[in-house]
């Protein structure tokens, strides 16, 4: 009897200590969060808050500095460019490098996965020195084949595509990783009836591995997607969102509402805006990977 | 893999393509590397790619020199990342456990709810923090904004050790059960070993994180004793470079950067390794 | 009397008189707030006491105003010790307002504030009421008539003045003469100014001819105020209750930056640029003159440049005018206040008195080219020598206006900032986006 009660309850038990730091450190502090989003709190005035019902989310959406689909556009933008850029690159030399011998391939990957174990804030610096009006390497090549120089963060045209390369740079390593183990692991007998049919390596890849690894493929979008939503250092080092809000996406606009300028009411109103999407983005995630899931077993 | 035959076409293509990749790689570390160890004399415009002469004045500058970092802020971010690593491990290992062998329905709703959570930037959790911490008093304590970043590696850590341990087939731990192995021996003598590389997998993924906390040290821990290297080297950058003193910014990176190179290139033969990978996320 | 006495003078009691009629005119005493003030606390016992004190950054590069003071007043506190932290412009403003939330553990007793944080930080009860200390210092008289008043608010002092600044224009010599210019002849007009970065433009490529910080709030728009003012135009009307900065005037104010980027003498860039970097850019050459720095700029040369270099490598003077316009430049200041929470107020204020001693500042606001706010301070002219233009900074002073002292003032200059920012940028038309800023501060002012 007590045997069966302490069965039913080890999962439980089990999953105190972590429920317990997740709840304390994530959970609690984003039930704050959206508490605080519906009052009046501000950096100098945290305590006795009067409640605003949707003041903040209003002051948010409607705002003109910078504006919320400005906002939405560059969130949405460099998220989606970060996705695709990571997913492309990574699944595409990991391709190329599935026919390279095992021991190379190694040493290749430790290469490419470099940028992803940096900081993000150095990064940001790395990245900006190289987009430097004066003494950046793009623009000293561009010099050397006579075109003008380009002022990558601060021209409208330029700045989010600069980031986002810089975000690619920093995390199509863990994408080429994923995508790499999945390829190693798929059957070999797959691939030689391919072979025995005649198939050329373009229909192998097309039709026989690259469905082999979706699932790695979802897992490696996943980790890129929340690469590309969860930004904040690199692009805070780079351009702090400017200029002129510009390249502010959601994180930063968070952070300038909430740290720099104190209004931590409308600071908390982005953030639930921003989980709000999280949430859709989690949901359709597990659709997807459920889906993937129920094909394979 | 062998295969695969490929064309000659077909092997220059990859050869490109993987030449191309690492250029893309390695061409900003060498930029950084180009100017941070060239006297700052010959980081104005125009710039020469290759510098006539290389220094190390910079990076003296930047460890050593008037208002420098110093060392300790390399010291701070290691034991914070140790600290979240192993917190994460625990913890990911534990709940993995459990969401793994156990069919929890409410379990799934609640890591959908914390995945959703983890998508968010570790900014947004600066203010509650700073409250909570204020409150019970532990304002400035850095073990805690640690273990904030653990918290926030932990729910992919969970499904990572999820699939890790789902890849163990349960028949393993019915034969220890049948044998009389409890449930601890089950899990240090069978489970363990198997769930290793899983494991170091997660810890080095919050290795990571912690080591390059950034935004919630930068609000949650105001001593600048207690600061990691970000930190330290941003305000750094910030108040005797002006932002924008290249040589100096540099420098301070190169300096950012060779610790981390260093512990990677030690750990990256278990992170790369196909098994360790490969089975976490066959799951 | 000696003409450098007479100039210190008159940059002292103009510089003081204009910050004193702008300070909030209501001196009515509203009631007292109920803060602990300093009525004696117990006599301070032998147990560790940290006192902290929460400076500006560069103020802990001089050895005065803190190093030699700290090290005496320690000695003769035994048993307390100081802890001194700095921090840049606005990561200062930042901490201040963060340290007001939350509990004890890392207030600040001592903090240094922009003198336009003052209504803000006492409406937020960061700052104690100082009334007590004032009704019992018998030194107060050394301050400045001119300044002695501005240390209130709503009728209560609450802080102590540390000490003051006026902008002036500065150019590289360097790139002046290799445009072929006087290096000793600074632009006198808006048109001089054209026609000197015309000349920069042309002769020496890789220079940017003019440089304005367009990044940082703050920074931006007090660099831009002496180009508003010389106008005739104001921020605020006399009541403080509506923007006036988007009239005739202003526009043509911030058409000046614009035009200068139009015409290919100033970058956009500059709205990635900070003040800081954009002073450190004339020193290196990489910019040919920065319109507005603090002083003669003489404070931002580079660690172990003397004054003799100084005045070989920049030039200083009153900012240039437009057509038909006055002489203006814009003041600031410093002071330092005693938190609300700081649980040694006595010790605090001990300390402050014997940081801000007028003799003891001297060095400092010599070096920095900063103005005095003590009469003792002023007793011996002859240590201001070391600022080779201190002749500019004089006429400066005689015509420098004080921003208005509002509560809400960080929120309004947000918006004048992003106007400036979007004019430039060319998103807006000059007009459009100073309406649009205007508009914003209205509603701003408007609301309790």
């Amino acid at each position: 009897m007590v045997r069966r009660v302490v069965a039913r309850a080890t999962p439980w038990l089990l999953l105190v200590a972590p429920l317990v730091l997740l709840f304390l450190f994530l959970l609690l502090p984003y039930l704050l969060t959206f508490y605080y989003s519906v009052t009046g709190a501000t950096i100098g005035h945290l305590s006795n808050v009067p409640l605003v019902g949707s003041a903040n989310f209003q002051a948010v959406l409607t705002s003109r500095n910078p504006p919320f689909p400005g906002v939405l556009f560059v969130t949405a933008a460099f998220t989606v460019g970060t996705l695709v850029g990571s997913l492309v690159l990574g699944t595409v030399l990991a391709l190329a490098l599935y026919t390279v011998p095992a021991g190379r391939r190694s040493a290749l990957l430790a290469v490419y996965l470099i940028p992803w174990v940096i900081a993000g804030v150095v990064i940001g610096y790395t990245w900006k020195l190289m987009y430097d009006p004066e003494i950046g390497l793009a623009n000293t090549l561009l010099e050397a084949v006579g075109v003008s120089p380009v002022s990558w963060l601060s021209d409208r045209a330029t700045s989010i595509a600069a980031l986002v390369v810089a975000n690619v740079w920093a995390g199509y390593g863990i994408v080429l990783l994923v995508i790499s183990a999945a390829l190693a692991n798929v059957p070999p007998n797959l691939i030689l009836a391919g072979q025995v049919d005649g198939a050329p390596v373009a229909r192998i890849v097309r039709r026989i591995i690259l469905p082999a690894i979706r699932p790695a493929v979802l897992l490696a979008a996943l980790v890129a997607l929340v690469g590309g939503l969860n930004t904040f250092d690199l692009i805070y080092a780079m351009t702090k969102g400017g200029p002129l809000y510009q390249t502010e996406t959601m994180a930063l606009e968070m952070y300038r509402l909430t740290a720099l300028k104190g209004s931590i009411g409308q600071g908390a109103a982005v953030t639930v805006i921003l989980f709000t999407i999280s949430l859709l983005l989690a949901v359709i995630y597990v659709v997807l990977w459920r889906r993937e899931a129920r094909k394979w077993t | 893999m062998d295969l695969i035959r490929l064309s000659v076409v077909q092997r220059t293509l990859r050869l490109i393509l993987i030449v191309l990749a690492l250029l893309f790689t390695i061409t900003p570390l060498l930029w950084i590397i180009s100017i941070g160890l060239r006297p700052g004399s010959q980081a104005i415009f125009p710039i020469s790619i290759l510098p006539s002469s290389l220094t190390l004045d910079n990076v003296y500058a930047v460890l050593f020199g008037p208002n420098a970092i110093g060392l300790t802020p390399y010291q701070n971010a290691a034991v914070y990342g140790i600290t979240a690593a192993v917190t994460t491990a625990i913890a990911s290992s534990l709940g993995g456990y459990a969401l793994a062998r156990y069919d929890l329905k409410a379990g799934q709703a609640v890591l959908i709810v914390i995945l959703a959570l983890s998508f968010l930037p570790a900014a947004s959790r600066i203010v509650p923090l700073f409250i909570l911490l204020s409150a019970s008093g532990h304002y400035g304590d850095p073990l805690f904004v640690t273990l904030a970043y653990a918290a926030g590696s932990t729910p992919l850590g969970i499904w990572l050790m999820a699939g890790t341990f789902r890849q163990i087939p349960i028949r393993l731990e019915q034969a220890a059960r049948i044998d009389g192995a409890g449930a601890f021996l089950t899990m240090r003598r069978v489970i363990l070993p198997l769930a290793i590389p899983g494991i170091l997998v997660v810890a080095t993924l919050a290795f990571i994180d912690g080591w390059n906390a950034y935004s919630l040290p930068l609000i949650l821990i105001p001593k600048d004793t207690a600061q990691p290297y970000t930190v330290a080297l941003q305000a750094y950058i910030r108040e005797v470079g002006f932002g924008n003193n290249w040589s100096l910014l540099s420098a301070g990176s190169l300096v950012g950067l060779v610790p981390v190179l260093v512990v990677f290139a030690l750990l990256q033969r278990r992170l790369v390794r196909v098994g360790g990978l490969g089975s976490a996320i066959r799951g | 009397m000696n003409k450098r006495l007479m100039a210190l003078l008159s940059v002292v009691t103009i510089v003081g008189s204009a910050c004193n009629a702008t300070a909030p005119a209501s001196q009515a005493p509203a009631s007292q707030p109920a803060a602990t003030t300093g009525a004696s606390q117990p006599a301070a016992s032998a147990e560790a006491v940290k006192l902290v004190v929460w400076p500006r950054n560069y103020t802990l590069t001089q050895d005065p105003p803190f190093q030699p003071v700290t090290k005496t007043w320690e000695a003769a506190h035994p048993g307390v010790t100081v802890e001194l932290s700095g921090a840049p412009y606005d990561p200062q403003f930042q901490r201040i307002e963060l340290s007001q939330a939350g509990q004890i553990s890392d207030v600040p007793d001592i903090v240094q504030l922009d003198n336009i944080w003052l209504g803000q930080f006492t409406e937020e009860k960061i700052l104690a009421n100082l009334d007590s200390y004032y009704a019992s210092w018998a030194g107060k008289t050394d301050i400045l008539p001119a300044y002695a008043d501005s240390t209130k608010w709503n009728g209560s002092q609450q802080a102590v003045w540390f000490y003051s600044d006026i902008r002036l224009l500065i150019w590289n010599k360097d790139v002046f003469k290799k445009a072929g210019l006087d290096p000793e002849k600074g632009p006198a007009t808006w048109d001089d100014v054209m026609a000197d970065a015309q000349a920069i433009k042309e002769k020496v490529p890789g220079v940017v001819p003019v440089g304005f910080p367009a990044a940082s709030q703050e920074g931006t728009v007090d660099r831009w105020y002496p180009y508003l003012y010389m106008t005739g135009s104001n921020i605020l009307s006399p009541d403080n209750k509506t923007a006036v900065f988007n009239d005739a005037g202003g526009q043509k104010a911030v058409q000046f930056y614009v035009d200068l980027v139009n015409r290919g003498y100033a970058s956009k860039d500059l709205l990635t640029q900070e003040a800081d970097a954009v002073s450190a850019s004339v020193f290196s050459g990489k910019y040919g003159m920065m319109l507005a720095t603090v002083g003669s700029g003489l404070s931002d040369r580079p660690e172990g440049m003397t004054a003799e270099q100084f005045k070989a490598t920049i030039g200083a003077i009153v900012p240039p005018i437009c057509a038909g316009c006055q002489q203006a430049t814009v003041a600031g200041g410093w002071m330092l206040g005693i938190t609300e929470k700081s649980t040694h107020k006595d010790l605090a204020w001990d300390y402050i008195m014997a940081v801000t001693d007028g003799a003891q500042m001297v060095p400092f606001e010599d070096q920095f080219t900063r103005v005095p706010v003590r009469q003792t301070g002023l007793a011996d002219p002859s240590k201001f020598a070391t600022d080779p233009y201190f002749g500019e900074s004089a006429k400066a002073a005689a015509v420098a206006h004080f921003p208005p002292f509002i509560a809400k003032y960080t929120g309004m200059i947000e918006f004048i900032w992003t106007g400036i920012q979007k004019a430039v940028n060319g998103d807006l038309s000059t007009k459009d986006a100073l309406d649009e800023a205007a508009n914003s501060v209205n509603t701003l002012l408007a609301t309790p």
